[in-house]
């Protein structure tokens, strides 16, 4: 599946074409006085293999939790099972072992698993043998959080070029969108295919300061790196329930619309995006019919 | 301890030739800072801080410098006394568009009240490798993923916009 990156791409995407933004297909954006206005279904799924990682650049230590809130959320609205991939330093040949600090394998819920892996297993994946590509059976949508700690990695390169997009998962202020930014510019350096995704994880005190900081950042981001990132609103980190959902229990304000598309995923998938999907369903397949 | 008059006082000495000038603005004036006009026709906008001057301070400064250069309409030369700055303060402040002229607050053993402040006038690299280090319990829980204090992975333009970005977004809080 080929996708095009020209022109008429950005200009869809750009600040002048925020308002779809804003009249989301997202279960319910509007509500009047007393309750829901309506239900809508939910948003189809467009893409094939896509691996997603949310970083909380103004905060070390939160990307797991990150990485599964919003996990958590795509299931809860989609058809979807999702995978998350933990890759942590230092969990290698011990962890076969008993002394494992955690599971390698674990269903967080019915439909979000999670692996995890050390970062010499992951450099393995893409030096994997020869490519068994299986199209015939066609291909079931494939999404992988793939967490991990920027601050662990001596080097973002290699896992930077196994990234489709990323969630930029930040605070509503000037402070966080700096940090964000300069996440952004370091894994620009390495892969400039990477999408960004722009998501609060509070609300600010109204939805027009919301909207005033992401055009900013998203003016800053395209001038200086020639990157139109997408906003999916705000999506609250803790006390979830503080925050009006709709009547599918959906929290409001947040629109995964942009996650489910194919829009600006590169195709054909890279050699090490191919091996490492590969790798990964095996050891999903594997590991799900064990512990199931 | 020094007061408003003693700094006053010491700036008179500093800046010989400027006079000093009431605020057009009752609005902007508050107890802790002046303004004089140079000999050259501009503003100079003295603001005093008895503590040290930190990062959540920036934006508030640069939005009063902004609400000044309306009020006189003229060019508007920033002052700043500090007791100290925290780290990178000053090289984020000497970025923006209003010059600012950086002096710290230095006590001696004079029992003179005026020359028992003295006030240096300091340059970031001078502030850094004499500031202590900042060590709060917060920081060192919560950090961001960049390395502390690597302004230099972005670009002075980078630099500004961001600090604009912070300025405008205080006005619209405001």
């Amino acid at each position: 599946m080929e996708i095009s990156k020209g022109p008429e791409k950005k200009l869809k995407r750009g600040l002048q074409d925020i308002s779809p933004l804003f009249q989301s297909t997202a279960p319910v954006i509007t509500q009047n006085s007393q309750n829901i206005s309506h239900v809508i279904a939910s948003p189809p799924v467009l893409f094939d293999v896509q691996f997603v990682s949310v970083c909380v650049p103004d905060h070390a230590g939160d990307s797991f939790l990150a990485n599964a809130r919003l996990a958590s959320e795509i299931v809860r609205r989609t058809d979807l099972s999702t995978h998350l991939v933990s890759i942590v330093p230092g969990v290698n040949a011990l962890r076969v072992k008993s002394q494992a600090a955690f599971p390698a394998f674990e269903f967080l819920n019915p439909r979000i698993a999670r692996l995890t892996l050390s970062h010499q297993e992951l450099w393995s994946f893409s030096r994997e043998g020869p490519m068994r590509l299986d199209s015939k059976n066609g291909i079931q949508p494939f999404l992988a959080f793939l967490e991990f700690e920027p601050a662990q990695f001596r080097s973002l390169a290699r896992i930077a070029m196994l990234l489709d997009r990323v969630i930029l998962y930040v605070l509503p202020d000037p402070m966080s969108l700096r940090e964000a930014y300069r996440l952004v510019k370091n894994l620009w350096s390495y892969n400039p295919e990477i999408e960004y995704e722009l998501l609060f994880r509070t609300k600010a005190p109204t939805q027009k300061q919301e909207e005033f900081l992401f055009e900013r950042f998203s003016l800053i981001v395209s001038r200086f790196l020639g990157l139109c990132p997408d906003w999916l609103g705000d999506l609250p980190f803790q006390n979830k329930n503080d925050f009006p959902l709709d009547s599918s229990g959906n929290t409001m304000g947040f629109d995964p619309e942009p996650l489910l598309s194919a829009e600006g995923l590169q195709r054909p998938l890279s050699p090490e995006k191919s091996r490492f999907w590969l790798e990964l369903q095996n050891r999903f397949r594997k590991r799900s019919f064990h512990e199931r | 301890m020094a007061t408003l008059s003693d700094i006053q006082r010491a700036v008179s000495i500093l800046f010989p030739e400027a006079v000093p000038m009431e605020c057009p603005d009752p609005s902007l004036q508050n107890s802790h800072s002046f303004f004089l006009q140079d000999g050259g026709g501009g503003t100079l906008w003295v603001e005093v801080v008895l503590v040290t001057f930190s990062r959540e301070q920036i934006t508030d400064y640069l939005a009063q410098a902004k609400q000044i250069e309306i009020h006189y309409h003229c060019p508007v030369t920033g002052i700043l006394i500090s007791q100290d700055y925290e780290p990178g303060v000053c090289e984020l402040l000497s970025l923006v568009r209003i010059p600012i002229r950086f002096f710290r607050i230095q006590n001696s053993s004079s029992p003179s009240i005026v020359s028992s402040q003295e006030i240096l006038e300091v340059t970031p690299f001078q502030i850094n490798s004499s500031s202590k280090k900042l060590s709060s319990s917060k920081e060192t829980q919560i950090s961001p993923i960049s390395s502390r204090g690597v302004w230099n992975r972005l670009t002075r333009e980078e630099l500004r916009e961001f600090i604009q970005l912070e300025l405008d977004f205080a006005h619209k809080r405001a």
